[in-house]
């Protein structure tokens, strides 16, 4: 088979290897850079979205790689709590500086009004993960929203990506996906302390740093073209309050550190094992709209979110509704935001304080 | 936890005239056949519903020399090949996943043999529940990347008879009767053995950790191109690490060992280099072929190539049949360098190594008690340490063996990464260097896609090795296994052959 590799290849190429082994070197380099050259025509969906980068995506990790096995969504329940893991991730604060939110993105993010016509909905799926378990990672959720083109946000909690660290990489550099914080290790910032709350997100915001990091020198990257890895997001552009609970002081916090508190306005109440596919998709049917937002879990901890996503997909699809990122949805409207935070209505997750107390640990065994 | 019967027998003076194997098959049984029976109900073992339990049953029949309950505990095990057995050391097992009448777990055990040689094995054994009891198909032990052996094992599809439960065998009740009353082993037990497998790594993470796709890898993995390098960090403080202190002994580096009693083993050790400019590869099909043959091989790494391969480096280091030493940060010529450079070299290396075993030991796979408890036989730093080009000064060696690990270079190069490079001339240049040298050799190729035909030639090389009654080792059990030839100076086959270097990557 001919070689036709770009002179400046070549060139690269052998003035390189005349340093060691030539020809050997150059053929080995060309023949593997040849099949490479070839392998993204024949995989091409991409959509042009400008996050993230195909290229990574299909490099970095094989098809099956990426479809994962249905054992990624086993849970670790830890009853030991000499096992529990408390430990700092290796950089504590983010290098990436973050301006202050505008006005209106701050307080607790509902829904987005959006423009007339507008039809954009935000599907997103929560990553949580404690001090006192290690959770998993749906791959079939993820591998039905591959297969059918669908825009999700991901908030991932900082000890979650820590154990995750392929998935991590692979939701990062997928230009489908954006990922969001879901706090370190899961903490009720309602009743953490301002010190325990910055933890919580800026532990995450650095964990996020060091896997792109970590993906930016590894070599199926660095074999690309540095455009590749500039359009994977630099810092986690939103969060998520674990419990839907937060205060004044945790707000403000946000603000400051560049982070727009998104919740949710529709629930689909994945976490409760008696929830069926059918009441999922039956109660986002009843509530959607234009701007809404939906909460299920992604982690393990949804019990029939993936088998939900058929029943309730193709019919909003139908119906004339798509999906968008959270930033997208940002960007495009007006948030609709409140100044407390909750599940369904106030005053609903006082309890909690109680039965959770800092959230970041299970409270059993009593 | 574990089981040891290190034979106080063993030094007990052997009786005369008296055949090892035949007298405790015939030796009267020192039970009558209805006690047995009475014994083995109020023994019916509680520890045998478990398969863990089961499993900890049969070697301690094993250590005891009880060796009709371990053939009944192993059907198609041979009472010749348990009696062959002096001593046992098992660790406790580790379940690995449990299905119904099925489980599989992963065991470390090591064997003395009566006639001084030791093995070990370190991977996963498969068990069935027949009743009550759990019984140890003598098939189903398993080495290493396990995903496939698990899944297969546990849906039956590895079985050779269906009958299996009809065939067992009641398990008659434990007896030491015979520890006490076996014949000391055969005296070569006496002089050390021959050779100690040494081995790092858990079978259990291995196939927790990754599944077969993680493992497989792909050919373009292969490829060595330039590519921009981003700047190296600084090394992390580190005052009472292991390059703190000034080496004081004699700076020596190790091309050969010498094993005891001439065992014939060889270490195949592969170099994975990544200098400033390049990023370079990883070979899956070599190390897809070293597994597939259960081949023991040693990895020395860059600290960059760890870096640009982080998954490869943590499926290295855990591997039990491979182990990852430190080729330096970016395959500089240390006889170059100045001392803090050297230094700075070896500590960055250190830094990636031990960040991609931290970040391993965060993940589910190890978690929980058992995978904490397996991290620790993952070593914290490489291991091993490796001279970039074969290349140093006296200056270097004393900065290098500041670290007091071994300084593992080569007797014989492979040349996989040179123009003439084929498999016939790399068997050629194995068999001439085993005439040469004999057992002990440290063979030097590549693993970062510099050699395109390592892998091809790696199957005919382990048959040559085999054929000529060589075993390969990791570097840690052949240096275990004898007496290390240690030299001042460094080279590549013979002094001052590789001077050339100096010119061509001084720093």
């Amino acid at each position: 088979m001919p070689l036709s590799l770009p002179d400046k290849v070549m060139d690269a190429l052998s003035q390189h290897a005349t340093l060691h082994v030539p020809r050997q070197l150059a053929r080995v380099a060309a023949v593997t850079m040849l099949g490479l050259a070839i392998a993204p025509a024949a995989t091409a969906t991409a959509q042009p979205y400008t996050n993230g980068s195909q290229a990574i995506l299909e490099h970095c990790w094989s098809p099956a790689q990426l479809a994962g096995s249905p054992r990624d969504k086993e849970l670790l329940d830890l009853t030991d709590t000499t096992l529990f893991n408390r430990e700092p991730p290796v950089r504590t604060m983010p290098l990436m500086p973050a301006s202050p939110l505008r006005e209106s993105d701050r307080g607790s993010i509902r829904r987005v009004r959006l423009p007339p016509g507008d039809r954009r909905i935000a599907l997103t799926f929560d990553l949580c993960e404690m001090a006192s378990d290690v959770t998993g990672y749906d791959a079939e959720l993820v591998n039905y929203l591959r297969e059918h083109q669908v825009r999700a946000t991901f908030y991932a909690g900082g000890k979650w990506m820590r154990s995750h660290p392929e998935q991590t990489k692979q939701l990062m550099a997928d230009p489908l996906f954006e990922l969001g914080n879901h706090a370190w290790t899961h903490g009720n910032l309602h009743y953490l302390s301002p010190e325990e709350a910055s933890e919580q997100i800026f532990w995450t915001q650095a964990q996020y740093e060091l896997l792109r990091e970590e993906l930016a020198a590894s070599a199926c990257v660095r074999r690309l073209p540095p455009a590749e890895m500039a359009t994977v997001p630099r810092r986690l552009g939103s969060f998520r309050f674990p419990f839907g609970t937060c205060n004044r002081s945790a707000l403000d916090q946000l603000a400051a550190a560049g982070l727009p508190a998104v919740q949710w306005d529709i629930v689909t109440g994945d976490p409760t094992r008696k929830t069926t596919a059918v009441q999922i998709a039956e109660r986002i049917h009843r509530e959607v709209h234009p701007g809404a937002i939906i909460i299920a879990h992604a982690n393990g901890r949804g019990w029939h979110t993936a088998a939900a996503l058929d029943l309730f997909i193709p019919r909003l699809r139908r119906q004339g509704y798509t999906f968008a990122t959270v930033s997208e949805l940002l960007a495009a409207g007006t948030p609709v935001s409140v100044d407390t935070c909750y599940w369904n209505r106030p005053g609903d997750v006082d309890y909690v304080d109680r039965k959770y107390g800092k959230g970041t640990e299970k409270p059993w065994p009593r | 936890m574990s089981i040891t019967s290190t034979a106080s027998t063993a030094r007990a003076p052997r009786s005369p005239g008296r055949g090892d194997r035949a007298d405790v098959v015939h030796r009267p049984c020192p039970l009558n056949r209805s006690a047995l029976v009475a014994l083995a109900l109020v023994l019916s073992t509680p520890a045998a519903a478990d398969p863990g339990g089961a499993l900890m049953d049969y070697y301690a029949a094993v250590a005891n020399h009880d060796c009709a309950r371990a053939v009944a505990l192993r059907p198609g095990y041979l009472a010749d090949t348990c009696l062959a057995i002096a001593a046992v050391r098992v660790h406790e097992p580790i379940p690995v996943r449990q299905a119904r009448s099925r489980a599989v777990l992963a065991l470390r055990v090591e064997v003395d043999k009566r006639d001084g040689t030791r093995e070990m094995f370190d991977g996963l054994v498969g068990l069935r529940q027949c009743g009550h009891q759990w019984y140890i198909p003598t098939w189903a032990f398993h080495g290493g990347g396990g995903e496939d052996f698990t899944e297969r094992f546990l849906n039956g599809s590895l079985d050779h008879a269906e009958d299996f439960c009809a065939a067992a065998r009641p398990v008659p009740a434990a007896s030491t009767a015979y520890a006490a009353t076996k014949p000391p082993p055969l005296p070569a037990l006496a002089a050390p053995p021959t050779e100690t497998s040494v081995a790092s790594g858990s079978a259990l993470l291995l196939q927790r950790c990754w599944n077969a796709a993680d493992l497989a890898g792909t050919p373009g993995e292969a490829m060595v191109s330039t590519a921009l390098t981003p700047e190296p960090p600084d090394p992390r403080p580190q005052g009472t690490g292991r390059w703190s202190g000034r080496w004081q002994g004699p700076a020596m580096n190790i091309r050969y060992v010498r094993p005891n009693g001439g065992a014939r083993v060889v270490a195949l050790t592969f170099n994975l280099i990544e200098r400033p400019g390049e990023v370079s590869g990883y070979d899956a099909a070599l190390v897809n072929a070293l597994r597939a043959a259960r081949a023991p091989a040693t990895f020395f790494a860059s600290g960059r190539w760890m870096q640009s391969h982080p998954e490869r480096a943590r499926q290295l280091m855990v591997d039990p049949l491979f182990e990852l030493g430190s080729l330096g940060w970016d395959h500089h010529n240390m006889a170059t360098l100045d001392d803090a450079k050297t230094l700075r070299q070896w500590r960055l290396a250190d830094d990636v190594y031990a960040g991609l075993r931290s970040g391993l030991a965060h993940r589910k796979c190890t978690a929980d008690a058992d995978g904490r408890r397996a991290m620790r036989n993952i070593p914290e730093l490489p291991p091993l340490l490796r001279l970039p080009y074969g290349r140093c000064d006296h200056q270097a060696l004393v900065a290098t063996a500041g670290a007091a690990v071994p300084i593992v270079q080569w007797s014989t190069v492979l040349d996989d990464i040179t123009d003439e490079a084929s498999v016939a001339a790399m068997r050629a240049r194995l068999s001439e260097d085993l005439e040469r040298l004999g057992p002990g050799l440290i063979i030097v190729g590549h693993a970062d896609g510099r050699g395109p035909h390592t892998a091809a030639a790696l199957p005919r090389l382990l048959a040559d090795l085999n054929e000529a009654g060589y075993r390969p080792v990791t570097v840690s059990t052949l240096l275990a296994a004898g007496e290390p030839e240690r030299v001042p100076e460094c080279f590549e086959h013979r002094p001052q052959d590789n001077l050339r270097y100096d010119d061509w990557f001084a720093d």
